[in-house]
């Protein structure tokens, strides 16, 4: 496990990554929700799937059905996933937790600084008044 | 955008919307109200309701005639303000008939026979 390179100056992405992710072994390889996260010498039937993935710096950590987290390792294989480790199983809860919040608060930017106010002339609505004594400027 | 003609004998309610970045009507941010201003005592304006409850601009003309009044609407979530150019104008939009008794003219004419019913 590569806790020791989870330090707060790592960068933080959840969900795929447009790029390939590159390991430290030079090694280009791309995951997305839904792909198995295969561990040599486990049957790929068995695998679990990856709900959700958040990479730190360049570990990989991908959540299963059962809210596991499997880090993937420099070689190339997966685990052993998190269960063992319920503090890790939280950090990373709470990272994708925040992640969340942080794209909702960025969807909400997006809104307020692209979205407009429109007076829908075609359905406005009337009724009569007494003409103004004042004739105007 | 051509300037909004309003008769000076109405009260105009106009519904307010907001889009998103791609033009689309969304609804307003939760929470969010809207503030308007009229550049011009001549037209009074506040934010009211619509018949289905939405958000509305209604303006009040206060003089007969008066053209090119800026009237701006904003909101606190800090959508992109809308501004519109407003004219109050004369209703030339005829909807009765009347005799204009003042203005009548004579002209003579024998006087009949018939004393009358």
């Amino acid at each position: 496990m590569d806790r020791e390179r989870e330090s707060p100056n790592d960068t933080v992405v959840a969900g795929p990554s447009d790029d390939p992710i590159i390991d430290e072994n030079g090694l280009a390889f791309r995951l997305e929700r839904g792909d198995r996260v295969t561990i040599d010498g486990m049957a790929t039937s068995d695998a679990p799937l990856a709900t959700e993935l958040v990479y730190i710096s360049r570990v990989v950590w991908a959540r299963d059905p059962l809210g596991r987290w499997w880090p993937r390792k420099h070689t190339g294989q997966w685990g052993p996933p998190t269960n063992d480790s319920p503090l890790m199983r939280d950090k990373l809860d709470k990272i994708l937790q925040q992640l969340a919040e942080i794209t909702k608060m960025l969807a909400m930017l997006l809104q307020r600084t692209q979205g407009r106010i429109v007076l829908d002339l075609q359905d406005a609505t009337s009724r009569p008044q007494p003409v103004p004594k004042n004739p105007g400027p | 955008m051509a300037n909004f003609e309003l008769p000076n004998d109405e009260v105009v309610t106009i519904p307010i919307l907001t889009t998103n970045s791609a033009g689309a009507v969304e609804p307003p941010p939760a929470g969010d109200t809207f503030t308007v201003t009229s550049s011009s005592a001549s037209l009074g304006v506040a934010i009211g309701t619509t018949a289905a409850g939405g958000p509305a601009v209604v303006m009040t003309p206060m003089v007969q005639l008066s053209p090119g009044i800026s009237v701006e609407v904003k909101d606190s979530a800090g959508l992109t303000a809308w501004t519109q150019l407003v004219d109050i104008v004369a209703d030339v939009t005829p909807t009765n008939i009347v005799l204009d008794v003042a203005d009548a003219t004579h002209t003579a004419q024998p006087v009949p026979t018939a004393p009358g019913p």
